[in-house]
């Protein structure tokens, strides 16, 4: 099956990379990058941030390929976490202004690009899926703080809520998904 | 904390995927990951979960620069990590001298054992005459104008072949030496290869390998 296939060769990648393989690291950039820099830019909005992240990213994938433990997830999934929390401390460091409606909405695309669902068919239907049927304010304070890398308070400052308030909407909401997903 | 509470370790493993676990919070709990296999577990799944999420973002491809400095960037890391001998890190530097190393001669003298015997000059990037060697069952190495160095220094001569670096001994800064050989590395000399010379600690480079600067190379042509 696609997913299989491209999981296990994105696997053998990231093993090669381990041993310094650089044609394997090259590849593996080349098959993943597209995906984590359009996370970044969604995340970072400024494209020099996104850049920077993507590169520091990248850079740490290479010196700590021999990490990775493909019996713990996909290689993927290992990349993309490394992206997300570079750029989630990026912002916190760095502060930012308050974030406004554009942090929800552009760049979120339901994507029919092939690889995307080639990366988890099943799972990332029924991600979708499981979603859309958490209540709207608990779908929104998760995306907020996803996709925008927020924090309880700009998720509350931006819903014009008590964190505590969006505190339980985000707990109850990953609770609702890992039973929906059925984990 | 009950760090046991299965709930807890859910809400806080999803939590710290998700990234709004943050502070020290997320720095103890980071720790109990590094320590906790069920944690760990716990907060893979949500990882998958996340870049699940990530993954409904269509695609942009990153502007070439990223690659470029990232490919710079590697390449001065691998360089970096190398400890001792490693091929690629002397390739290099012997592909830099080879275009202006050693005057190589090779005449098979009739009455000699089947083994060749080879002359060499060995010169520095600049063309200056270091030595003059003749290699046959042992090496014979005659000073001409390599500097003398301090007293913690040495010069090793080395033999580069197959990705594996073969100390051949230490020169000397004035006069004459003889470096023995044993059969095995005559007959490897006498197949060819590269022979170099670095400055090293007195007495000759650890056992790791070759770690310092390349002066000299020259290549060894059998037959």
């Amino acid at each position: 099956m696609a997913t299989d296939v491209e999981r296990r060769r994105l696997t053998r990648l990231l093993h090669k990379t381990a041993d310094g393989d650089d044609a394997a690291f090259r590849t593996l950039y080349e098959r993943t990058a597209g995906h984590v820099y359009a996370l970044l830019r969604q995340m970072l909005r400024a494209e020099a941030q996104a850049e920077e992240v993507l590169q520091d990213t990248y850079l740490a994938v290479w010196m700590r390929a021999g990490e990775f433990r493909a019996s713990r997830g996909s290689a993927m999934t290992w990349v993309i976490t490394i992206a997300r929390y570079k750029a989630i401390d990026l912002i916190r460091r760095r502060g930012r202004e308050v974030i406004t409606d554009e942090f929800l909405e552009p760049a979120i695309s339901e994507s029919e690009e092939p690889l995307a669902l080639a990366m988890g068919s099943d799972s990332a239907a029924m991600l979708m899926e499981c979603m859309d049927v958490l209540g709207a304010q608990e779908r929104r304070s998760i995306e907020l703080a996803f996709f925008g890398g927020a924090s309880h308070p700009e998720v509350a400052q931006f819903l014009g809520k008590p964190v505590g308030t969006v505190k339980s909407w985000i707990r109850r909401g990953l609770q609702s998904l890992k039973r929906c997903l059925g984990a | 904390m009950n760090y046991r509470d299965p709930q807890l370790i859910e809400a806080l493993a999803a939590e710290y995927a998700l990234g709004t676990l943050q502070g020290a919070a997320r720095g103890r709990f980071e720790q109990l990951r590094s320590e906790r296999e069920d944690i760990d577990r716990e907060t893979s799944y949500w990882e998958d979960v996340m870049s699940q999420l990530a993954l409904r973002i269509a695609p942009i491809a990153p502007p070439e620069k990223v690659w470029q400095r990232l490919h710079a960037g590697v390449r001065q890391l691998s360089h970096r990590n190398d400890t001792g001998m490693k091929p690629s890190w002397f390739a290099a530097a012997a592909a830099v001298l080879l275009g202006v190393a050693g005057v190589f001669i090779a005449q098979r003298l009739d009455d000699a054992p089947a083994l060749m015997q080879h002359v060499a000059i060995l010169q520095d990037a600049e063309h200056n005459a270091l030595w003059h060697l003749k290699v046959g069952e042992s090496i014979d190495v005659r000073h001409i104008g390599a500097e003398i160095l301090t007293e913690d220094k040495d010069y090793e001569l080395w033999l580069l072949t197959d990705g594996d670096a073969i100390s051949l001994g230490l020169l000397p800064e004035s006069g004459s030496a003889q470096l023995e050989l044993s059969p095995a590395l005559q007959r490897q000399l006498d197949g060819g290869g590269t022979i170099a010379v670095t400055i090293e600690p007195a007495g000759g480079a650890p056992p790791s390998g070759a770690t310092g600067p390349v002066i000299s190379v020259a290549p060894l042509v059998a037959g």
